[in-house]
């Protein structure tokens, strides 16, 4: 991990958060700057990107006030922006090479997925910057969650972000477990119990098992914040490999904490520099209370089956962990996170910070689950492990898929495994088929039409594989499928087919 | 201007390896081959090289417009250009080893051109500063009464008329207009050319919420051409767009688009010339960027490659005056790039002749083309009737857009013969041509390519033989005659193969029977609405390079449907045709519009469009039936045997 290998990284991808409310007097242009990776980017440089951006930014608005630049693209990169809060822009700079080809929607649901979960845990960044002016705050904020939050992507020492390769996943939608109809019940008066521990207080419930979704009374959006962390930190194959799991595939899963700890190192010292130079927010001088969720190896389970984790400090006297909170999107309230696992089974519960009377209640909380569910967690975990197929369970031999619930936040896929089969050839040509299809979808969106977008694309690839679109009542269907007939109606049928038998017919064309 | 126009350093236009010292048409051969050794000249002697083409350049812009005009505008061009000469004299920047550097990048398109070419090239450019001139205003002394005040551009006339906005095809609000007659060919004719609403600039509303505008600007940001608006007045706009590409390009990347919501800005750099399309039409990317890639053709149409130099020259270099005139050539192409399939098929189509007439056609092209024609067309609006080229030559498709583009839009062809200096930027785009055209009737013309810049009155006579034999074999009647048949119209695939009359004595099938007659509906195969209703079809031959479009007919009725139908082709197209990826095999699409279906095979490519609810197994079988179609009547659809773009 020497500064060779370091720089490749920041060739590779650059990624930059900065606020257009700030630093408009000349001279005063660094003061734009909330983040920036590689943070050891001269000045100068991170300063021209941010300059052209939000060049680009009001050129568009001359035309396309609403929706001003969402991507450039350029003969060697591509520049994907996201407005993630009113003028707090993200913009992410990737190198255009032979394995980099990208679909600019994935890139944006990476920068929307940081950005939501760190306003999950840390609140709006506006409201950061508020707190302090000076932008110390923020920064020191956005620096570790962004750079935690990289490290996720780390491969050897590069960033592996998503590509073509991914064509067939779908980045912020949840994973659900399919379970029958006792097994249903069962987990329903689990949560009514955990539910009752909490006495009258309205508390949420998240349950999982392995990477998948079980149950929860969450919002949808908030959903899937807390299902995404839960997957990169918190269900069993997270705790275990630090950082991976199999839904969220990732290639030399023991490299990440390596390189991690090496791309903390090198740009931390960096980072603290820059932020020195700036003079405008020294990152040293404020003594923030400073929380790093996406940091690794930092949870585990203790012996009374919950999670703990001292990310969020101890307590000076006792030295008990403090409890972690969120901020939930939809009501907007502080929530204690309590999450007890047992096997593959991990319940979080959320309780308002508001509710429980600090650390003592949350101990007494933690007794209450304890006495009157954990029996009933057992009994859970067992029922679905019994019913559950294993990683492939939802493998549909011959297809390779992705079904997406757009107004549900869910979709389900080929298994990743199964979806290296594929050759190189297909999956680039179904990336760029989910590229057009991306953009028909965007225009509906900008017609504000009412009516959802129905749409069948079947393509015969040059290397005869079958590629296919569909889009329907809000629902996306993606398939691959080689070593297939010839003809377009063989191809019809096998969806058709698919359709019948997972998707309840909603694909079906009668 | 005239004392250096019988010296030879405009020779600098042609590559001296290419050159054939021993032709006899080079008039000075001792001179050129003193040039030839050019990176030995003096660095003074390299200035007036670059002014000589440059003078050669603008003269050939004046001589575009000249036709029409009196001798005292000849003079005060004259004038003018002198007073440009002398300037540029006082301001010599380029030496002549870069020269001949760019000049050898070209050799590739120079490998493409034929060796009699190559000998006559450099004299043909060197003559043409004052003899194309001698030419043109001759032929308007011979020919026609003069007019003076016009310079000859449809687009001078009417241009600010108030009702202009009914045709402005990417705006709305034209799109109520329903075509009474679907069997009007081209009813995009009612379109007025022209610039659009001048009086618009960047900080207007109206301007602002243009659906598609096309600029060119130098890579100093001076404007050259707006769709919309007045260049002038759009000076800080184009401004803002150059900083724009040089930023990125500074950052060592150069920037090819940039998306925002439903619009989509393109960026194409040629040199020192920035062309930038910003649009919410929903076109791909790469239609978009071949559009621009035309309109940059259609520039170099008409000023050749050689305007670099200008900017070589002069890096702030103000190119409208070369322009100047020549909007209504522009906002034609940029009409045509939202109805005609030949813009993003890269294909010619032809005017559907029988066989017979289209070879009287073709022999006494053949006959011309022998003798110092360089390529001779035959057409009729946008449709080639026939085309032969001299041995070896070929011309691409797109080369025929931008040739009949230019000629349709330039209102002075219409009015008289004339002789022109045009380029072909796909056959050599570093030199001009001469061409003579000479329109029979109101939509039919005759265009003799030359190399040779005093073939004028040859030109003439050859075109009087082509007239005489046109005329005996009813060519021109039966061109007539066509337009007013139409092309292919789907009812008729409702006639059974079988009983289809063999002979094809009538037209393409002709006389067509009614929607209820046998046969078709019968078989319940083809009908409008039914369940395979075929609403129309594109067949694209690629060894022909042409195409054939159906007629419209219901539901595709009006402007509207058409524009949107076309839209969608282009966007099947760019699909099929990924350059990482592509070209794909088949595709199926269906949406709230239509179905369509595309086919691609080594041989053709097949677009059909269906109702959208047409069922899959009977759309197959009715495209299986188009193309056999197409097969049965290709002797009349297609010019068989021309092959233009094989060598």
């Amino acid at each position: 991990m020497g500064v060779a290998s370091e720089k490749d990284a920041s060739e590779a991808m650059k990624l930059c958060v900065f606020d257009l409310r700030r630093g408009q007097t000349e001279g005063q242009e660094l003061d734009k700057i909330l983040f920036f990776y590689p943070a050891d980017l001269p000045l100068s440089t991170q300063l021209s990107v941010i300059g052209l951006s939000e060049g680009l930014v009001t050129f568009t608005r001359i035309f396309s006030p609403e929706a001003p630049c969402e991507v450039i693209e350029a003969e060697r990169h591509s520049h994907v922006f996201y407005e993630a809060e009113p003028d707090i822009w993200m913009v992410m700079v990737v190198e255009k090479e032979s394995e980099a080809i990208w679909r600019v929607d994935a890139l944006r649901r990476v920068l929307k997925e940081v950005h939501t979960l760190f306003v999950m845990f840390h609140g709006s960044a506006r409201a950061l910057v508020d707190r302090d002016p000076s932008g110390g705050l923020v920064r020191t904020h956005l620096y570790y969650f962004i750079m935690d939050f990289l490290s996720d992507f780390s491969i050897g020492t590069k960033l592996q972000l998503p590509n073509f390769r991914d064509s067939l996943k779908e980045r912020g939608t949840l994973q659900m477990l399919t379970v029958g109809r006792e097994a249903a019940i069962e987990v329903q008066s689990l949560v009514a119990v955990l539910e009752s521990c909490a006495g009258d207080t309205l508390c949420y419930s998240l349950t999982m098992f392995q990477d998948l979704l079980v149950s929860t009374n969450l919002s949808p959006i908030d959903t899937v914040n807390l299902f995404t962390y839960a997957v990169l930190r918190l269900t069993p194959l997270a705790l275990s490999h630090g950082a991976s799991s199999w839904s969220h595939s990732r290639k030399a899963d023991t490299a990440c904490n390596t390189s991690t700890g090496a791309l903390l190192l090198n740009s931390g010292p960096a980072a603290e520099q820059y932020y020195n130079s700036s003079d405008a927010s020294p990152l040293l001088r404020h003594n923030y209370p400073l929380v790093r969720p996406l940091q690794h190896s930092k949870w585990s389970k203790g012996k009374d089956g919950f999670l703990t984790t001292d990310i969020w400090g101890r307590d000076v006297n006792s030295l008990v962990p403090t409890c972690p909170t969120i901020w939930l999107r939809q009501t907007e309230e502080k929530m204690y996170i309590l999450a007890y696992q047992h096997r593959g089974l991990t319940v979080i519960l959320l309780i308002p910070v508001s509710s429980v009377s600090g650390e003592q209640g949350i101990a007494m909380l933690k007794q209450q689950i304890l006495e009157n569910a954990s029996l009933k967690m057992l009994k859970v975990e067992e029922r679905l492990s019994r019913g559950w197929g294993g990683e492939n369970a939802y493998h549909v031999s011959g297809y390779r898929y992705l079904l997406v619930d757009g107004d549900r936040y869910i979709s389900r896929a080929s298994p990743p495994g199964k979806v290296t089969t594929l050759t190189k050839d297909s999956l680039v040509a179904l990336s760029k088929l989910r590229e057009e299809v991306d953009s028909i979808k965007g225009r509906s969106v900008c017609d504000n039409s009412c009516h959802e977008k129905d749409l069948e694309i079947s393509i015969r690839a040059k290397n005869n594989a079958w590629l296919i679109a569909r889009l329907t009542r809000g629902k996306e269907l993606y398939m691959v499928l080689e070593k297939s007939n010839e003809t377009l109606l063989y191809a019809s049928e096998a969806v058709e087919k698919f359709s019948e038998r997972y998707c309840n017919g909603a694909f079906s064309l009668d | 201007m005239s004392s250096n126009s019988n010296s030879s350093p405009a020779s600098s236009f042609s590559d001296k390896d290419d050159r054939d010292p021993n032709s006899d048409s080079n008039p000075e051969p001792e001179t050129l081959a003193e040039l030839e050794t050019g990176p030995e000249l003096e660095p003074n002697a390299s200035p007036d090289l670059i002014d000589q083409s440059l003078d050669a350049l603008e003269n050939q812009l004046a001589s575009i417009s000249m036709s029409s005009r009196s001798p005292t505008a000849l003079d005060d061009e004259e004038e003018l250009q002198e007073e440009e000469t002398e300037q540029s004299l006082e301001e010599p920047i380029i030496r002549n080893g870069s020269l001949s550097e760019e000049i050898g990048a070209e050799g590739s398109i120079n490998e493409h051109v034929e060796s009699n070419w190559k000998a006559e090239s450099s004299g043909v450019i060197k003559e043409s500063v004052s003899s194309v001139w001698r030419n043109t205003s001759e032929v308007d002394e011979v020919e026609r009464p003069l007019s003076p005040g016009s310079s000859g551009y449809a687009g001078e006339r009417g241009s600010t008329s108030g009702g202009d906005e009914i045709n402005d095809d990417d705006e709305d609000n034209n799109e109520v207009r329903e075509v009474q007659n679907d069997s009007v060919p081209g009813s995009h004719d009612q379109w007025v050319s022209g610039k659009r609403h001048p009086d618009e600039d960047d900080a207007s509303v109206s301007w602002r919420k243009r659906k598609k505008h096309f600029f060119i600007l130098s890579h100093s940001g001076k404007p050259i051409y707006s769709r919309y608006g007045d260049e002038h007045k759009l000076a800080g706009f184009s401004a803002t767009l150059q900083a724009i590409i040089s930023f990125v390009e500074n950052g060592g990347d150069r920037v090819k688009l940039v998306r925002a919501g439903k619009h989509q800005v393109v960026f194409l750099v040629k040199g020192p010339i920035y062309l930038v399309c910003i649009s919410c039409t929903e076109e791909p990317y790469e239609s978009l960027k071949g559009q621009l890639e035309l309109l940059y053709g259609q520039m170099i149409l008409i000023l050749t490659k050689s305007v670099n130099r200008c900017f070589e020259r002069n890096p702030k270099f103000d190119m409208t005056s070369l322009l100047g005139g020549t909007d209504a050539v522009f906002s034609s192409l940029i009409h045509s790039l939202s109805w005609n399939p030949a813009t993003f098929l890269h294909a010619y189509s032809c005017l559907p002749l029988a066989y017979a007439t289209r070879q009287a056609a073709g022999a006494i092209l053949q006959d011309v083309a022998g003798s110092g024609v360089l390529f001779a067309l035959l057409m009729c609006k946008h449709k080639v009737i026939s085309l032969v080229g001299a041995q070896k030559a070929s011309l691409h498709p797109d080369d025929i857009l931008l040739l009949s583009n230019f000629i349709m839009s330039s209102e002075s062809f219409r009015t008289s013969e004339s002789f022109s200096p045009i380029c072909l930027p796909r056959y050599n785009p570093m030199a001009f041509l001469y061409a003579y055209v000479h329109y029979f009737d109101i939509d039919t013309y005759l265009i003799l390519l030359t190399t040779s810049s005093d073939a004028f009155y040859h030109l003439k006579d050859s075109r009087i033989r082509i007239e005489d034999v046109l005329l005996k074999s009813n060519v021109l009647g039966e061109v007539q005659r066509s337009l007013i048949d139409g092309g292919m119209h789907i009812e008729d695939l409702l006639i059974d193969p079988t009983s289809r009359p063999g002979a094809m004595s009538s037209h393409l099938g002709q006389p067509r029977p009614g929607i209820n007659s046998s046969g078709g509906v019968a078989n319940g195969f083809v009908g409008v609405g039914g369940p395979a209703g075929l609403w129309h079809f594109i067949y694209r031959s690629i060894y022909l390079d042409q195409y054939v479009s159906s007629e419209f007919s219901s539901p595709i009725n009006s402007l509207r449907q058409q524009k949107r139908l076309y839209r969608a082709y282009q966007r099947i197209y760019a699909s099929m045709h990924d350059k990482g990826i592509g070209p794909h095999k088949t595709q199926f699409r269906r949406d709230e519009n239509y179905v369509l279906l595309c086919w691609v095979t080594p041989d053709f490519e097949l677009y059909a469009t269906f109702d959208p609810l047409a069922d899959k197994a009977l759309a197959i079988k009715v495209c299986n039936r188009v193309c056999q179609w197409v097969k049965d009547v290709e002797n009349e659809i297609f010019l068989l045997g021309a092959s233009p773009f094989s060598w």
